[in-house]
């Protein structure tokens, strides 16, 4: 007998899929133990049961390298009530109406009138030339090549940008700050006071606290730069005006809480620490130099300096008049914080440290923001030949005789330079 | 045309001998001299001499007079940038050689490659210049309440704690240096630098390297290789602060001093891999003098380096071996920055310096001071030590210390004499020389300092405007 071609074009795929479907399950039926075995007996293990494996023992007990991570009770600073812990990364969304909630505080538009007056009244010598180079330095004749973030223009967002290196933002303003402060203490022929009244400390850490409404919050920063002087500042503002302070009303931000972008935590420390471990001859705060490494508007960031003086002023005030709450003589800090091109100064004056309720004396805050030293036009490549460079322009050296005014506001000489300046302005 | 008049006639005397090809005896035959003697014009072009015009002592035909084509190459480029680029352009691999040296007895080593000489003691410009002593006393509670302040009263994190040294002197020279001011006017315009790279790169002698190699040639295998005798040396160093200044300072020595020239240099026998070095990749050599071109304040006046790595190499050695790398930081650190400043102004390591450069380096840990002054006379690695027997000179001093210890907020024991010539350094005071800075690129290159304008005080205008 043969087999025809048909028969053997049976599709084996399908046949075998089939038996597989019907006859291919295959039950796990328990172990038959034979009866003997039981009577015998002898311990019976199954062999398809998987022991669960003993668990790892390092060799040497104790060994640091296979230490697992402390759980947060057992971190040394760990409370058991959390607290509102301001940091340098911490934005309020707000700005500057927020901050002021949280600080009791009145604010104003632009310089207060001690100080406005003295704006553009001095000058360092070869100014103009000078801060051009450091600007020049900051912005293009430092070497460092590190690789930039990507860039993204909202001119034309799908753009892909190439991989750029140059000199960070952060080194950037770093380097502008530092020649500015030195462009300042220049004067020092002029005004010698700059020199033997004002400190420059570089790196100052901050760590204070203070109660809003019984709630604890906490201040933990670090400025670039700060300036300590060897006497208090000059209040900004005479008694009348605080005595008026009473009568004005705060912004109010309900029903949201002004702590809401404050992150709580439970490990924290409550300290006093303005900068110093131990006393030190220059020990009132004058002014801090914060830099703005971040892509916040310029309303965020006032609300960082703020905060800072507060901090700074709080500190101050405990250590000065302990727990009185109504201050005999108001405490006065200013922040200057610094973008690669623009320069905002804040001015603060602590009248009272009673933050229980929202009534009664109130503190005071001075905003100038956005003082353009010079703009910066980045390249735009899909706009044509003349748009592939950077260009730097619009430069005006206002700011700069902004931060001169304020660094140099305290200083005694200041009177005596202004009256010699106007009588020889009146004799010509 | 000396050289070659001499090499034609030792081949004439010696046309006879068997060892001469007929090639080179009909090239220098009687007949060709004879008719080079009169005043004839020739229907040939002239004999190429045998040697390059310039002292080309001991290197072979093809090397000098590839050298020289490759010197009349460059001096036709005519910006620094442009020369910087061709010298760049090739990727190649270079020796690493470390200001932070951890390699134990490399001193010689070190002043061999930079070809440099060390002599204790200070030059004689500073026993002159005197510290009046109204400026010292100015000065000493500003130094004193910087020390204090870094050691006792600042609160500082535990991470900072390891920069401390070098905040120290970041801190100490932001507030000397406006109270120096009215004593030394030149620091006023000065641009200063805190934790910049210095970079540099140079060829030099005396080592040998694979020039190319072929394996499918079709020579004699000993033929398929190409040796070449120069390797290049790459430093690159993070200096604290630097100081720079729109002029240069004084030279120390005319450049014909006797303590320039040297022609009995040492010669090493070992490969610098024994030196501590190490080869980079296959990459670009890299050259900074601490700012980019266009920079006004191109010259050096004073850098300061942290010697924090020091303490650990002290434990491991001891002082002996210390002292050594001390030494030879503060040589390296100097040279490394006088090179890429030479660099800028148009020299190279074919176009060699035409007037000698300094400047001052200050090695501390915030305690111990030791100084540096430095004195670039040639950077022409290239020739051997025959041909070029010029050499750097750089001063030393020991290790003195700035004060003894600290204590219930005071200082103790503080050294004047260490304050006296920190001060000294500080109030150098450079001058304009009357002569051209950049001898070697064309006249419109040289007039940086007129520049005052860098930004325009309008706002910016692009009229042109295209889609």
């Amino acid at each position: 007998m043969k087999f025809t071609s048909t028969l053997l074009k049976h599709n084996k795929r399908l046949m075998l899929k089939n038996v597989w479907k019907h006859k291919g399950s295959f039950p796990d039926r328990p172990p038959m133990i034979p009866q003997a075995v039981l009577d015998s007996g002898l311990e019976i293990v199954d062999p398809n049961v998987e022991e669960p494996p003993e668990p790892w023992v390092p060799p040497v007990p104790d060994d640091p390298q296979f230490k697992s991570r402390p759980s947060i009770t057992e971190l040394p600073n760990y409370n058991e009530e959390p607290a509102y812990v301001y940091t340098r990364g911490s934005r309020i969304m707000e700005g500057s109406k927020q901050a002021c909630i949280l600080t009791k505080s009145i604010s104003f538009n632009g310089f207060p009138d001690t100080i406005k007056p003295l704006i553009g009244r001095f000058q360092a010598q070869d100014q103009d030339k000078l801060i051009q180079r450091y600007i020049m330095q900051s912005q293009k004749w430092d070497p460092s090549k590190e690789p930039l973030p990507k860039r993204i223009d909202t001119a034309n967002v799908g753009y892909k940008f190439t991989r750029e290196y140059g000199i960070p933002k952060k080194r950037s303003i770093g380097i502008l700050m530092r020649n500015l402060i030195r462009l300042c203490q220049s004067t020092g022929d002029q005004f010698p006071s700059i020199l033997s009244d004002l400190r420059l400390i570089p790196d100052a850490y901050l760590g204070s606290h203070y109660y809003y409404q019984g709630k604890l919050v906490i201040f933990e920063a670090n400025a670039k730069y700060l300036l300590m002087s060897n006497q208090p500042m000059k209040a900004f503002e005479g008694e009348d005006k605080i005595d008026e302070s009473v009568n004005q009303k705060l912004l109010n931000m309900y029903p949201l809480s002004p702590l809401i972008n404050i992150p709580k935590r439970n490990c924290y420390r409550i300290q006093n620490i303005a900068g110093f471990q131990k006393e030190f001859s220059h020990s009132h705060p004058h002014t801090i130099f914060l830099i703005n490494n971040n892509f916040w508007r310029d309303d965020s960031n006032q609300a960082m300096g703020l905060f800072n003086c507060f901090g700074y002023a709080v500190t101050q005030a405990r250590k000065l008049y302990g727990n009185e709450q109504n201050l005999s003589k108001p405490i006065c800090v200013q922040c200057v914080n610094m973008n690669q091109t623009t320069i905002n100064f804040t001015f603060f004056q602590l009248n009272t440290t009673d933050f229980s309720s929202q009534h009664g004396v109130k503190n005071f805050v001075w905003f100038d923001s956005g003082n353009h030293l010079f703009q910066k036009q980045l390249p735009q490549p899909w706009r044509g030949e003349e748009y592939k460079k950077t260009y730097y322009h619009s430069y005006n050296p206002l700011a700069f005789e902004k931060l001169l005014a304020a660094v140099l506001g305290n200083a005694p000489e200041v009177q005596e330079y202004l009256d010699n300046s106007e009588e020889i302005a009146a004799l010509s | 045309m000396a050289a070659s008049l001499i090499g034609r006639h030792f081949f004439i005397q010696s046309r006879n001998r068997r060892t001469l090809t007929l090639k080179s005896r009909l090239k220098y035959s009687s007949a060709v001299q004879a008719v080079s003697n009169e005043d004839v014009e020739s229907l040939y072009p002239p004999v190429k001499p045998r040697f390059p015009p310039g002292n080309w002592t001991s290197m072979t035909e093809e090397e000098a007079w590839t050298r020289y084509e490759a010197m009349q190459e460059m001096t036709a480029v005519p910006t620094v940038k442009e020369r910087l680029e061709k010298l760049t352009k090739k990727q190649m691999r270079a020796y690493r050689f470390p200001v932070n040296n951890k390699s134990v007895r490399v001193l010689e080593f070190q002043k061999n490659v930079t070809k440099s000489h060390l002599i204790k003691g200070l030059p004689t410009v500073y026993d002159s210049l005197q510290v009046d002593s109204l400026i010292l006393e100015k000065i000493k509670p500003y130094i004193i309440e910087v020390l204090l302040l870094e050691k006792e009263r600042l609160f500082r994190s535990r991470f900072r704690d390891i920069h401390r040294d070098s905040l120290i002197l970041r801190n100490l020279i932001q507030t000397l240096l406006p109270l120096l001011y009215e004593h030394n006017t030149a620091l006023r315009t000065s641009q200063v630098d805190e934790e910049v790279d210095i970079k540099g790169f140079w060829d030099r002698s005396g080592f040998k390297r694979v020039m190319w190699y072929d394996p499918e040639m079709e020579r004699p295998k000993e033929f398929r290789i190409k040796y070449a005798n120069d390797v290049r040396f790459q430093t690159a160093h993070v200096c604290d602060v630097s100081i720079r200044t729109e002029n240069p300072l004084k030279e120390f020595l005319p450049i014909d001093d006797e303590l320039c020239i040297n022609e009995e240099f040492p010669v090493l026998e070992y490969h610098p891999k024994v030196f501590g070095t190490s080869k980079t990749d296959r990459e670009k050599s890299q050259l900074t003098p601490g700012y980019n071109l266009g920079d006004p304040c191109e010259f050096g006046l004073v850098s300061f380096h942290n010697t924090v790595w020091l303490d650990y190499q002290r434990r491991k050695y001891g002082d002996a071996v210390t002292e050594e790398m001390r030494q030879g930081m503060g040589l390296t650190a100097s040279f490394t920055w006088l090179l890429a400043q030479a660099y800028s102004q148009g020299f190279n390591s074919l176009l060699d310096v035409t007037y000698p450069m300094t400047t001052q380096t200050v090695l501390s840990d915030g305690q111990k001071m030791s100084f540096f002054a430095y004195q670039l006379n040639t950077i022409d690695m290239l020739k051997n030590n025959m041909a070029n027997p010029r050499q750097n000179i750089c001063w030393y001093t020991d290790e003195t210390q700035l004060y003894e210890k600290i204590e219930d907020g005071k200082v103790i024991g503080f050294n004047d004499e260490t304050c006296e010539t920190l001060l000294k350094f500080l109030l150098m005071k450079p001058e304009r020389r009357n002569i051209n800075m950049k001898p070697t690129l064309p006249a419109e290159s040289s007039d940086i300092l007129s520049e005052t304008e860098f930004i325009s005080r309008n706002p910016l205008d692009l009229s042109t405007e295209t889609n």
